[in-house]
């Protein structure tokens, strides 16, 4: 091999490692400025790290013991169900509509449930606490099962109320007949009654039971008949539905305002009775009936097993005749759905950054000011109006610039307040404010020890410079060498400024 | 003895004089309860550790969460901190321990950035998209090669290419001799030439 050769070839490793270290630099360089907003977040959670454990020396031990109670519990419910479990919680305040199996629940917040077994029949729940309203379509070999504290509620078919409270379950039964099994007895409680699992009395259903119960039977027939009321051409003709308001009984009839419309859902007359469709009973279509009484309505066990779909009780004589008031149901309300949450202040921020990521800039800065006008006290709101400030001296848009700045002045503590004091004078210079050298200057004496202040002290050498050359700019020249001689913009000034 | 004290001079001479004073004042205050002070020390010297971070890791999203980390452990170890050294060491060697605990966390996975605005920064100059393609296929070929390298040599061989820093100084920052910083350079760029190759073979049509 000439000499030639080897030199050559020795050129092209030396240039394919120069190449190979500068696409390495390259590539590590590229993005690894920390920017004022940035670093302002970090600042934020190492605040609050720092605060958390100035706050909590014992949190270990405590998370510990949390963690392990945790883990516990969950044995402890694997074990005693031996499957998985799924869980319905009911905030307070909303209603949260639920098919469980066959039959269609609602969950009256604050409540929570949970399914432990379901099959093509069968349904297996837990209500844990709150209330569960339900209508169960009988039929062969359908049940559903609740298992609620110190109770265990059997239900094949009728419209039924359950209530949690503490270690107390109470039953309240519209139509048909449920089985009720305590630690001390068997009851079976049929329609217009209600037990408690710490009584051995019966009573009458409360009323807000049966508002409730009513209300329930309301919307779910609303909900049938919807498309009855406008029925496709070749729509098959609606189902028939039991009466499931009519016999709930309202001994304090409530008065309903002349406007308030009749409920679309009561069944109509013509429905023919049969068997499985009982006659309406006295008080059908809205008319009240009394309950019947309780001894009747609640037995100890022995007693014959549960009928499917069994018939509601014969009236009481002792009930009023029908009349031909409207039904005292109150109109169907919106159900489970709670109000939707507005988006916090993190959300929308959020969300701004997402859109900035996108170029989006309008979107970002949209989203930003609704951070900052309807979540003033927000702890995001410094930042918000950072960025604002930035957008706006990013599209020379500098009397909003200073606008949001000034604001961002106004706020007690911001570790956004030192940028922004920064970018106020960048603002000023770029929009040849006469301030311009006494805010760079203001700003070096307020925060010395500022990040910024390398290229501060830069922009106030440049500017001197400019304004009366060497001769000017030589003090700041001096300072700049004296505090950061290694830098390269002190070597050059140096240089230009010797 | 001497040559590390002569390691530690040659540290301190090539950064910009200020902001020694200010920081052993500023841990002394610190240590004294001034809550204002940790986050003087945090100002003054996040964008470092971002960039030590940075230049390292490529451009992870975990840079925030380590960049924090970086701070916590700081704050945890100044009151043990007794000066020998200058903070700035102190700070970035706990830099360069979180970014091998990340890269030893998440194997030999390339840390190849996946939103655009990185390669936007980085190719803006650039003509056609033809050339933008290229150049991005080359900068992922960089951080897929970078991840087979182990993390001692991967952060030795970095030091030294990208920050231009001397095997002495790099020795004081990850704990290490001279010498063993020179080899691992050594052979992290040997390796590095063997993953280029092997990786343009690859990529080159049968």
């Amino acid at each position: 091999m000439s000499d030639d050769t080897v030199r050559d070839v020795m050129r092209d490793a030396a240039g394919a490692a120069e190449r190979r270290d500068e696409l390495v630099r390259v590539a590590l360089t590229t993005g690894d400025t920390l920017d004022d907003i940035r670093r302002s977040k970090i600042w934020t959670r190492i605040e609050d790290r720092l605060d958390d454990r100035a706050h909590t020396p014992w949190r270990w031990v405590l998370a510990g013991g949390a963690g392990a109670l945790a883990i516990a519990a969950a044995v402890m419910l694997l074990v005693a169900h031996g499957h998985s479990v799924d869980g319905f919680v009911a905030p307070a305040d909303a209603t949260l509509s639920l098919q469980l199996g066959h039959a269609k629940a609602a969950l009256v917040g604050p409540a929570r449930l949970d399914v432990l077994e379901a099959t093509e029949n069968t349904t297996t729940v837990a209500l844990k606490s709150g209330r569960l309203l339900g209508e169960l379509q009988g039929g062969h070999g359908r049940a559903l099962t609740i298992e609620a504290p110190g109770a265990r509620i059997e239900i094949v078919g009728t419209l039924f109320a359950v209530d949690v409270s503490g270690a107390t379950t109470c039953v309240s039964v519209a139509h048909g007949r449920v089985k009720m099994t305590t630690f001390t007895r068997v009851l079976f409680v049929d329609g217009g009654a209600r037990a408690c699992s710490d009584s051995a009395r019966s009573e009458a259903i409360a009323t807000d039971v049966q508002r409730a119960l009513a209300h329930h039977a309301a919307t779910l027939a609303l909900a049938e008949s919807a498309p009855a009321r406008d029925p496709a051409p070749s729509s098959p003709p609606a189902p028939e539905r039991r009466p499931m308001a009519a016999p709930i009984a309202a001994p304090v009839p409530v008065p309903v305002p002349a406007s308030l419309p009749a409920p679309a859902s009561v069944p109509s007359a013509s429905h023919a009775p049969s068997p499985k469709h009982p006659a309406p009973l006295p008080g059908a279509h809205g008319a009240p009936v009394s309950p019947p009484p309780a001894t009747t309505s609640v037995s100890e066990a022995p007693l014959p097993p549960i009928a499917e779909n069994a018939p509601p009780p014969a009236p009481s004589p002792l009930a009023p005749p029908p009349r031909a008031a409207p039904v005292p149901v109150p109109p169907p309300a919106v159900v489970a759905k709670p109000p939707p949450r507005p988006p916090s202040a993190d959300e929308l921020y959020r969300s701004a950054e997402a859109a900035l990521a996108k170029r989006d800039v309008a979107t970002a800065d949209r989203i930003l000011a609704t951070i900052v006008d309807t979540l003033p006290t927000s702890s995001l709101v410094d930042q918000a109006l950072y960025e604002r400030a930035r957008i706006a001296y990013d599209r020379h848009a500098y009397a909003d610039a200073q606008r949001h700045l000034a604001r961002l002045a106004t706020l007690p503590t911001s570790p956004l307040l030192e940028p922004g004091a920064y970018l106020g004078c960048r603002v000023a210079i770029a929009a040849n404010a006469s301030t311009s050298d006494a805010c760079l200057a203001t700003y070096r004496a307020t925060y010395p020890h500022s990040p910024h202040d390398l290229d501060v002290l830069g922009l106030l050498v440049d500017r001197a410079f400019r304004a009366g050359g060497c001769t000017r700019a030589a003090p700041l020249v001096d300072e700049l060498s004296r505090l950061y001689q290694a830098t390269t913009l002190a070597r050059g000034w140096r240089e230009r400024c010797p | 003895m001497i040559a590390a004290l002569a390691v530690l001079a040659t540290v301190r001479a090539s950064e910009p004089a200020r902001g020694e004073d200010d920081d052993d004042a500023l841990v002394a205050r610190h240590r004294a309860g001034d809550r204002d002070a940790f986050a003087t020390l945090y100002r003054n010297h996040a964008a470092a550790v971002y960039r030590r971070l940075s230049r390292i890791l490529g451009p992870v999203p975990d840079r925030d969460d380590l960049t924090q980390d970086v701070f916590l452990a700081l704050h945890r170890a100044l009151p043990s901190f007794r000066g020998e050294a200058r903070l700035t060491t102190l700070i970035h060697r706990i830099a360069i321990n979180k970014a091998c605990e990340h890269l030893r966390r998440n194997g030999r996975r390339p840390a190849v950035p996946t939103d655009s605005a990185f390669f936007d920064e980085l190719l803006s100059l650039a003509a056609s998209p033809a050339e933008r393609a290229s150049w991005r296929e080359e900068l992922e070929r960089v951080f897929a090669c970078l991840a087979k390298i182990k993390p001692k040599k991967r952060v030795a061989l970095l030091l030294r290419v990208v920050d231009g820093m001397s095997f002495e100084d790099i020795a004081v920052l990850v704990d290490a001799t001279p010498e063993a910083v020179a080899k691992r350079v050594q052979h992290g760029q040997r390796e590095l030439d063997e993953l280029f190759a092997r990786a343009s073979r690859e990529a080159r049509p049968a």
